[in-house]
């Protein structure tokens, strides 16, 4: 029986294979199905979290494992352990060429620079790095800490959504905002009473409607995006 | 085989984040998910506030699995066994204190105080009642709760004695009765201690049963007083609750007294008939003047001895004796 699974697993991952050398679709449904483990294969090789933004690391892993697709034979063992080894080698490579010193800037060279665009790079690096900064300080004056978001977030997926539908609404009401702002507390009756909300779910998640309504109001636009996955 | 089929359930079951650093501690590092959710994930190094990475579902950090991790096993069955105990502990007090506040019997003490003590099954004062002013003084200046009752008794007269009250001579009345079914040899045992008093104070005693103790709790008056207008229902009850219990006696001792005086009026009636049927015709009349001049003294006296509590039985019997006399009369000019 468990003989028959197993057979039938690499059956599947074969047909997979198959399929993925034969049409771009299902290659590419198929990077995103092993993405997990493209991930972690990347996180054993570096020893931190791969990088979405700054790093190429994850591109690299990708890549690999699309090598590993056309390059993969019966005769190499299982399919993942190549795989693997695929997504190791390259992402080694890389990870050491970026450990090489940087060829020096001759002096000629720095004229042509341009300040305004190191400046531009520095502003995109730490924007959410100054977001972040400028959000938990906007918390602090409702008494509410980074820890307290973690403790008092909404505990299920559906009730966090609705949190989050409920801030972009308040943050469109003037009156309530500049309340709340004024006051340094969610105003929950007249929320309840001008839109509609219902108290009991409005007093539940209320830290992390204030947290959001926050992000919405004072532009922390990089924040924002994040959390709408713009 | 086995290890190509493990990675590959594993990485189908496995859901990705996509996170951003809000904060970095030594133990955790707070994320904020692209789907607006808060977590603690491990904490590895080469990572500061501000970065976007992507994570697995084995870095995050449940939060009851991480409080209860850093526990001891031992800790805990240690708390546990400890909890166990301090509830049985706790049970036995709570059953043993309900059991000791049980009433079981109750001793009443009148002199003009009134007090009534509670017992529980061990002969111990679980609660005192007092029914007068006197009492409550009195009480106010004891402390009667958890003493055994023949303590408790020598406390109150103790105090009684020192707040000028007279203790001897049929002044002091106690009463006891059961409260709960069952408790006959609580009663013999009280009345058997109380008998003392009888001896050394001339105190009267009185034993009441559970139905007694019933109508004592609903008449506002002490069950000592309440079994007295029982055997004596010819005193006022109004009097009886405000009297002193030396001045009750005197009374029940006069009543009686009064009793047997009528019992011997009427002795005296009968020889007085005797004589007028065996005399002369002016002997009779001679005689039927000195009976109705007899009778109308004797009830004068009566009726100036009589107090005010029996004065309607006594005028009853005067009217009764009046009739006797009217036919007696009749009957002696009908012969004249």
């Amino acid at each position: 029986m468990a003989n028959d699974l197993k057979i039938a697993n690499t059956e599947k991952m074969m047909l997979d294979l198959y399929d993925a050398r034969q049409s771009e679709v299902a290659r590419n449904d198929m990077i995103q199905m092993y993405l997990p483990f493209i991930v972690k294969c990347i996180k054993e090789i570096t020893g931190n979290y791969v990088r979405i933004g700054d790093s190429d690391e994850l591109s690299i892993g990708m890549m690999a494992f699309n090598e590993a697709i056309d390059r993969y034979d019966e005769q190499k063992g299982f399919f993942l352990s190549y795989a693997k080894l695929v997504i190791s080698s390259r992402v080694k490579s890389y990870t050491e060429r970026n450990n090489t010193p940087s060829v020096p800037i001759a002096i000629e060279a720095i004229d042509q620079i341009k300040s305004e665009q190191v400046v531009l790079e520095h502003y995109t690096e730490h924007v959410l790095e100054e977001e972040i900064e400028n959000w938990k300080k906007e918390l602090i004056k409702f008494n509410i800490t980074f820890s307290d978001l973690l403790e008092k977030k909404p505990k299920h997926k559906d009730t966090l959504n609705k949190a989050i539908e409920i801030s972009k609404e308040i943050s469109l009401n003037q009156p309530i905002v500049t309340t709340m702002f004024e006051k340094y507390r969610l105003p929950i009756q007249a929320i309840h009473h001008d839109l509609g909300f219902s108290v009991k779910v409005l007093e539940g998640s209320r830290v992390f409607i204030i947290s959001v309504v926050i992000i919405f109001v004072k532009e922390l636009g990089a924040i924002k995006r994040w959390i709408l996955r713009d | 085989m086995d290890s190509e089929r493990l990675i590959q359930m594993q990485f189908k079951n496995t859901q990705l984040y996509r996170c951003l650093i809000l904060e970095c501690h030594a133990q955790y590092l707070h994320v904020l998910t692209d789907q607006g959710d808060h977590l603690r994930i491990r904490s590895l190094p080469n990572h500061k506030v501000g970065d976007t990475i992507c994570i697995l579902d084995e870095d995050i950090i449940k939060d009851t699995a991480h409080s209860v991790t850093h526990k001891p096993i031992f800790l805990k069955n240690t708390i546990r066994t400890l909890s166990a105990l301090a509830a049985i502990f706790l049970i036995m007090v709570l059953v043993h204190f309900s059991i000791s506040n049980i009433a079981y019997a109750v001793i009443s003490l009148d002199i003009n105080p009134s007090i009534e003590l509670k017992l529980n099954k061990s002969g111990e004062v679980i609660r005192t009642n007092s029914f007068n002013p006197e009492s409550a003084l009195l009480l106010s200046k004891t402390n009667l709760k958890g003493q055994a009752y023949e303590k408790a008794i020598d406390d109150i007269l103790n105090q009684a004695l020192l707040l000028g009250y007279t203790i001897d001579q049929h002044s002091v009345l106690f009463a006891v009765a059961p409260v709960k079914t069952r408790t006959d040899d609580m009663i013999i045992a009280i009345e058997k201690n109380l008998s003392v008093y009888t001896e050394r104070l001339n105190a009267e005693v009185r034993i009441g049963d559970q139905l007694s103790y019933q109508n004592e709790k609903n008449r506002d008056i002490s069950l000592g007083r309440n079994l007295i207008s029982k055997e004596h229902p010819d005193i006022d009850e109004n009097d009886l609750k405000h009297m002193k219990i030396g001045d009750i006696f005197k009374t029940i001792e006069k009543n009686d007294a009064l009793e047997h005086e009528d019992d011997d009026t009427d002795d005296t009636d009968d020889t007085d008939d005797d004589t007028v049927e065996n005399g002369t015709e002016v002997e009779k009349e001679s005689n039927k003047s000195k009976v109705i001049e007899n009778q109308s003294k004797a009830i004068e006296n009566h009726d100036n001895e009589s107090n005010e509590s029996n004065e309607s039985n006594e005028s009853d019997e005067s009217n009764e004796s009046h009739e006797e006399d009217d036919e007696k009369i009749d009957d002696a000019s009908k012969d004249d």
